[in-house]
């Protein structure tokens, strides 16, 4: 009998010890202090806070840095973080990195861009460069131009490009219903939108380095370009040619489209999966929205989330997958939506509370960016799985589709 | 003693099993904590309000609305609530729902009618409220648009006099954060050409 409760006393005290060295594992996850230190001169005060605030969030997101507020930080893994900002030819950034105790410079590295509104996009070049320096994991995803459709009236919206906290924002496609934007490809110079303006809607791509326009495809009813092959030469269409929604492959160079799905209800959403030879997509074949996946080259369609009664809108990134879910029954009002991952055959939520989604991943799949909707207003946030960061920006708009 | 010798069995059972889940990471995203409010911002849109609907306000209170919406949030078709063209009968649908309700078939009827003497072009428009994402809100606005189609060409209309189109949450004719605004909103306009 003895022996039973000396067993229970000994596994008790081996786990409760177990807990113990995973939490200070967990504390000492070796961040690094970094002192931020703004040296600019002539900037308007609002300017310099705000390049501050910048400054701070990339750090933070990265999950490697802590912010100190004490500048007495020596060690070795503590650094002090100079920078200059003004308005020098448009936006110039001279940022110097130096060990805890300000003694030796070990980066430092000026940056320009031509006009001064768009001086956040250098906060985060200096920042991911810093990262990528000092040897940590790849943070480029913060340098990557973010585009988003917003509501400005009924019937009306506008295409915007922005950078990811949505501090720098330019209207770039205006007049009329303009939804649904896509990027055309990795480096970011041209994507696909749906126009409504000539009455039967329509995909453009539109190049933001030349202006030029080129008409893609069109369809009675809805077309969206939904997703990009990883060679830009294959998009993912959402169209209804008949008045039925369905998904295509479209082949640009053939300009011809196949259809991958024939389902009298709604397919939307196409994503590629698997280096394109599969695709996940939502479907109300169940009777609610939910997530569904099917070879290129197969009529088959397998259900692949089996939680939630309305999932209804996913994201892909290799084979990890994302899509939001609806979490409470209200017809009317708030509701609580909730971000799921899919990765290595476990699924996960990323966010807790709150009404989140478009679910998007990073470029590099490392980071998931989606929207919550509060109070009439939209924010964009970023949750790293890996590091556990995450953060919320204020809008200001009401977003229809976004990408980056 | 044996039974106490058991129940302690139990109980460290239940606290080893215990140990076998994954809990999966939630991080905490509370955005008053930790949203950011850019000052320099200036170009800050907002949806403005349509009054583009003929209703008649004044004497219909949101009660009396809502206590005549189906329960599936779906709007009672006594003319009341329109936002066709002159002559034609919007048709208003349930949350989430394409499926013409069977009161909303007076209006079929009365756009039937209309149609009936009419030789030009109809455009159909469907909307949706603004409780849904992305491609699936602008496809169930199409479903809403396909489903009036298909029953006005049931009852004789020629198909070719139509074209269909999603306008999916973009077009409101309300955005009170009401019950009875939501209803205005999930509907089907017909627009003459």
């Amino acid at each position: 009998m003895r022996f039973f409760y000396i067993l229970f006393l000994l596994f008790s005290l081996i786990r409760a010890e177990s807990d113990v060295s995973l939490t200070i594992k967990k504390n000492v996850g070796s961040k690094a202090g970094i002192f931020i230190e703004n040296i600019s001169s002539g900037l308007m005060p609002a300017i310099s806070q705000k390049s501050f605030i910048l400054f701070k969030d990339d750090l933070t997101l990265s999950g490697n840095f802590e912010i100190v507020e004490s500048k007495n930080i020596s060690g070795s893994d503590n650094y002090l973080l100079k920078y200059d900002l003004s308005g020098a030819n448009g936006a110039n950034l001279n940022v110097s990195l130096f060990n805890g105790d300000g003694n030796s410079l070990l980066f430092q590295k000026n940056y320009n861009i031509s006009s001064f509104d768009k001086y956040p996009f250098l906060i985060h070049k200096a920042v991911s460069d810093i990262n990528k320096f000092l040897g940590y994991n790849s943070m480029e995803w913060i340098n990557r131009l973010v585009l988003m459709s917003r509501y400005i009236g009924p019937g009306k919206s506008e295409i915007v490009l922005s950078d990811y906290t949505f501090t720098y924002k330019k209207a770039i496609i205006r007049d009329g219903l303009n939804l649904f934007p896509k990027w055309a490809n990795k480096s970011q110079t041209s994507f696909y939108y749906t126009s409504m303006s000539s009455g039967l809607p329509t995909v453009y791509e539109y190049n933001i380095i030349n202006g030029a326009k080129t008409y893609i495809a069109s369809s009675e009813g809805m077309i969206v370009c939904s997703d990009v092959s990883s060679d830009g030469g294959r998009l993912l269409l959402t169209m209804s040619p008949d008045g039925q929604p369905d998904i295509y492959e479209f082949d640009k160079t053939t300009k011809k489209s196949v259809k991958l799905t024939d389902f009298s209800g709604i397919d939307v959403s196409g994503q590629y999966l698997s280096n394109g030879k599969e695709i996940v997509f939502v479907s109300n074949r169940l009777g609610y929205p939910n997530i569904f996946k099917k070879y290129i080259d197969s009529p088959t369609v397998s259900q692949m989330v089996f939680k939630g009664r309305e999932n209804n809108s996913c994201d892909t990134k290799g084979n990890k997958v994302v899509y939001s879910s609806r979490e409470s029954k209200n017809i009317f009002g708030s509701n609580t939506f909730n971000i799921y991952m899919i990765s290595n055959g476990i699924t996960f939520p990323i966010t807790s509370s709150g009404e989140n989604q478009f679910p998007r991943f990073s470029d590099d799949g490392s980071v998931v960016m989606y929207i919550r909707q509060s109070n009439g207003n939209s924010y964009a946030g970023f949750v790293n799985p890996r590091t556990n960061q995450n953060k919320l920006f204020e809008i200001n708009s009401r977003v229809q589709s976004i990408d980056w | 003693m044996k039974k106490i010798t058991l129940g302690f069995l139990f109980l460290a059972f239940l606290f080893f099993t215990g140990c076998t889940q994954t809990a999966p990471i939630i991080p905490s995203d509370d955005a008053a904590n930790s949203k950011v409010s850019p000052r320099n911002i200036s170009d800050n849109p907002s949806i403005t309000t349509d009054n583009g609907v003929n209703i008649k306000e004044g004497n219909v209170t949101a009660n009396d609305i809502r206590s005549r919406m189906s329960p599936s949030g779906g709007l009672p078709n006594d003319g009341t609530f329109n936002n066709s063209s002159e002559g034609l009968q919007s048709v208003y649908f349930g949350f989430g729902d394409y499926s013409i309700v069977n009161d909303m078939y007076k209006a079929v009827d009365k756009n039937v009618q209309t149609l009936k003497n009419y030789n030009g072009k109809i455009k159909i428009e469907g909307n949706c409220d603004e409780f849904g994402t992305d491609e699936f809100n602008y496809a169930l606005g199409l479903k809403r648009a396909k489903v009036v189609k298909d029953a006005l060409v049931a009852k004789g209309i020629p198909a070719g006099m139509f074209s269909i189109i999603s306008l999916g949450e973009s077009t409101p004719v309300c955005t009170d954060a009401t019950d009875e605004c939501y209803a205005k909103n999930r509907r089907v306009d017909l627009k003459k050409q």
